[in-house]
């Protein structure tokens, strides 16, 4: 179970669990998320005979997609390599969205688990996160791999991969957290995530700049995800604005998130099993 | 600090039970109608603590509270009200293979098992060689589970499971997996665990693994606890509860079982009787018909439903019953059984005929024990016996009545209060011991 070496025991009430409480438990389960991440991980390809290429070759498939079928139709004028744009744009787009859908459903997916055994609900969010990442980043290498081909200009500016990875994770983990808990509730949830992605990715100027968009370009910059694909495009030098802004925004929305979701795992984590 | 392992204070546990589905829409337009769900109290009041090395059982009908209070006791749900303390690792055997992934080899599986049990890498792979061991599924070990039979599949779960070194185990009712070897090897592990100081709860509706693993139960009724102490004498406060009607008589017009209760030999009204012993059934059957032909009827059946035993009166036997005559029926039988939960049943008719009016009594629950110390289904009553081995002559038969003084017999006494009826040992070649 959870604490299991670390701490042995548990007392248990019908009172709210105390938030160091919470984060010990969450911190003491690492091992756990990583195993049960890498499980789940191995066995979504393990059927698959091209297995780990299919992490990576869809979101790389769907931007070959967009750039030749907008090439074609229409001209950005964006002053940078528009195959570098979309690319980096869809490879974070991809994970982000796939993450959120599967973390959404978690709690209720990983039932078999929770109705038996305790460790902290908040994990399996986590979890569903950490196993979409393992394919994350042999994606991050192909996009490299692609810039060269495109001849983006590549520098020191790379190294924003790092903030910009840490951004992403901590926006879809919080927003998951969220959304995993009132899918426990309200199981209309996961069908509102379907629903928002496609409106969300185009909010998103995933593949195509916002500022072509004018005013409504603009109030765009409150979408969290617009911070994140800013950073990215700026790490891969295809970056067409400045980034600052709307990442500190995307880190507002993480903060507002997670200070959501601590009070609902600290009333629900261990009354969630009783509904599911 | 206390020095109990489990401390159950006044918990409570309720759930929300919604008349039907909650739809979003449906639920707003209803806003002011009031919502249609109600409370229900699966668990109230409920105090125990259990000090380290003790098992205790939890005994009670489906829907008794029992499950409830065993998934707050492997921490997965928090009580309502008052407080449930645990301390030390605790390996819930609620259900095996917990995790088990199908397209996982069992290797894999057992990693992930493990871990979900709250071992780290190293003491699983410690313990690897020991899991395997117990399961018996070496040469599969590298094969996806969903390969597996079930029992293997069963065996590895239960396998990692017991290998967690618990200081808690919550026994849910998983003892009925796999062979009767395997069975017996878990109970020897459960035993092993126990007397390395862990302490064992255990839920089961089979009360001859209760009385055999615990000293201590707690018999829950509708959530609340009935009865809180000596293992025999609960499953005994069990078999009352289970003895009021849990299978409703029927009467008719022309006969009816006004009264109907089990006894020991003695008379005594009793739900506890020991294998072999004489059980008496007392009735009062009333006939609103005069009839030549009432006929009766006793059914054992066993808790599942089997039938065990069943025999009526041949109608040819019977005297003539008055019109408004109420009979006194004593039924006498012994319970040559094997360990278990029985129900016994009357039935009184005017003739053996399809379609005759006859009345069915309701179903009374009575337990069937061997001594306490016997283990398996059956006590069989074995006697042991030992001396100087002498050298065989023409056979064992030939060699025993040249020594019969050096014998020594020794046999388990069994109370004299326990065993009214009690029988004298045969110790072979010495003819002048068997009674009668």
């Amino acid at each position: 179970m959870r604490t299991a070496t670390r701490s042995p025991g548990f007392e248990l009430s019908g009172e709210p669990v105390g938030l160091t409480a919470l984060l010990r438990d969450l911190w003491a389960a690492r091992r756990l998320m990583q195993t049960l991440a890498r499980k789940d991980f191995y066995v979504r390809y393990r059927r698959a005979s091209i297995g780990l290429l299919w992490a990576v070759g869809l979101p790389i498939i769907q931007a070959l997609v967009f750039v030749v079928i907008f090439s074609k139709l229409t001209h950005f004028n964006l002053g940078v390599s528009y195959p570098v744009f979309v690319i980096t744009g869809m490879i974070s787009w991809s994970f982000f969205s796939s993450a959120v859908t599967t973390a959404t459903t978690s709690i209720v997916d990983g039932s078999g688990l929770a109705s038996k055994v305790y460790f902290p609900r908040a994990s399996l969010p986590i979890v569903s996160i950490w196993s979409n990442f393992h394919g994350y980043i042999p994606s991050v290498v192909v996009l490299l791999g692609l810039a060269a081909i495109f001849k983006a200009p590549l520098g020191w500016s790379l190294f924003l991969l790092v903030p910009a990875t840490i951004l992403m994770l901590s926006l879809a983990v919080a927003i998951s957290l969220v959304f995993a808990a009132l899918h426990v509730y309200f199981r209309d949830m996961k069908y509102i995530v379907q629903a928002s992605i496609l409106p969300w990715f185009w909010a998103s100027g995933v593949v195509y700049p916002l500022r072509d968009l004018g005013r409504l370009g603009r109030l765009l910059k409150f979408n969290p995800a617009v911070g994140v694909l800013g950073m990215y495009r700026a790490a891969m030098g295809v970056g067409i604005a400045s980034w600052t802004v709307p990442a500190l925004i995307s880190v507002a929305w993480v903060f507002v998130l997670l200070c959501a979701a601590v009070p609902i795992y600290r009333r629900y984590d261990r009354v969630f099993v009783d509904l599911l | 600090m206390s020095d109990k392992v489990i401390s159950i204070r006044g918990v409570g546990k309720r759930y929300v039970k919604y008349d039907d589905v909650p739809l979003l829409l449906t639920r707003a337009l209803r806003f002011r109608a009031g919502n249609r769900r109600t409370h229900i109290w699966a668990l109230r009041n409920v105090d125990l603590d259990v000090a380290p090395g003790e098992s205790v059982g939890v005994i009670g009908r489906n829907g008794s509270g029992k499950s409830t209070m065993f998934q707050m006791l492997a921490g997965v749900t928090a009580p309502t009200e008052g407080t449930v303390r645990v301390q030390g690792r605790v390996a819930p055997l609620i259900s095996v293979g917990i995790g088990f992934h199908p397209e996982l080899t069992g290797r894999e599986n057992v990693y992930v098992n493990g871990m979900i049990l709250g071992l780290t890498k190293r003491e699983i792979d410690a313990r690897f060689d020991s899991i395997l061991d117990f399961a018996g599924v070496e040469e599969f070990i590298d094969t996806p589970v969903k390969f597996y039979s079930s029992g293997m599949f069963v065996r590895l779960g239960f396998s990692v499971a017991v290998s967690v070194d618990p200081e808690v185990l919550l026994v849910d009712e998983v003892l009925a997996v796999g062979d009767l070897a395997f069975q017996a090897k878990c109970f020897d592990r459960m035993d092993e665990i126990r007397r390395n100081g862990a302490t064992i709860l255990v839920v089961s509706h089979n009360l001859n693994a209760i009385r055999r693993l615990c000293s201590r139960v707690l018999l829950l009724h509708d959530g609340l606890p009935r009865f809180l102490g000596e293992t025999d004498e609960g499953i005994s406060k069990y078999h009352d509860l289970i003895g009021t009607p849990t299978v409703a008589g029927e009467d008719t017009a022309e006969v009816q079982i006004t009264h109907f209760e089990i006894c020991d030999s003695t008379g005594k009204l009793t739900s506890q009787v020991k294998a072999g012993e004489e059980v008496l059934c007392r009735a009062r059957v009333r006939f609103s018909q005069a009839t030549d032909t009432p006929v009766f009827l006793l059914r054992v059946n066993k808790d599942s439903g089997q039938e065990v035993y069943a025999e009526n009166t041949p109608p040819t036997y019977s005297r003539r019953v008055e019109a408004g005559e109420t009979v006194a029926l004593d039924i006498r039988f012994r319970a040559a059984l094997p360990t278990a939960t029985y129900f016994v049943q009357i039935a009184a008719g005017m003739g053996a005929f399809e379609g005759a009016p006859k009345a069915v009594g309701k179903a009374i629950g009575f337990f069937v024990g061997g001594r306490s110390w016997v283990k398996g289904t059956n006590d069989l009553e074995g006697s042991f016996e030992f001396g100087r081995a002498e050298p065989y002559t023409d056979g064992l038969k030939a060699a025993l009545p040249s020594s019969p003084k050096r014998k020594a017999s020794v046999k388990r006494k069994a109370s004299a209060a326990a065993r009214t009826g009690h029988r004298e040992r045969l110790i072979p070649g010495s003819e002048e011991n068997i009674p009668r």
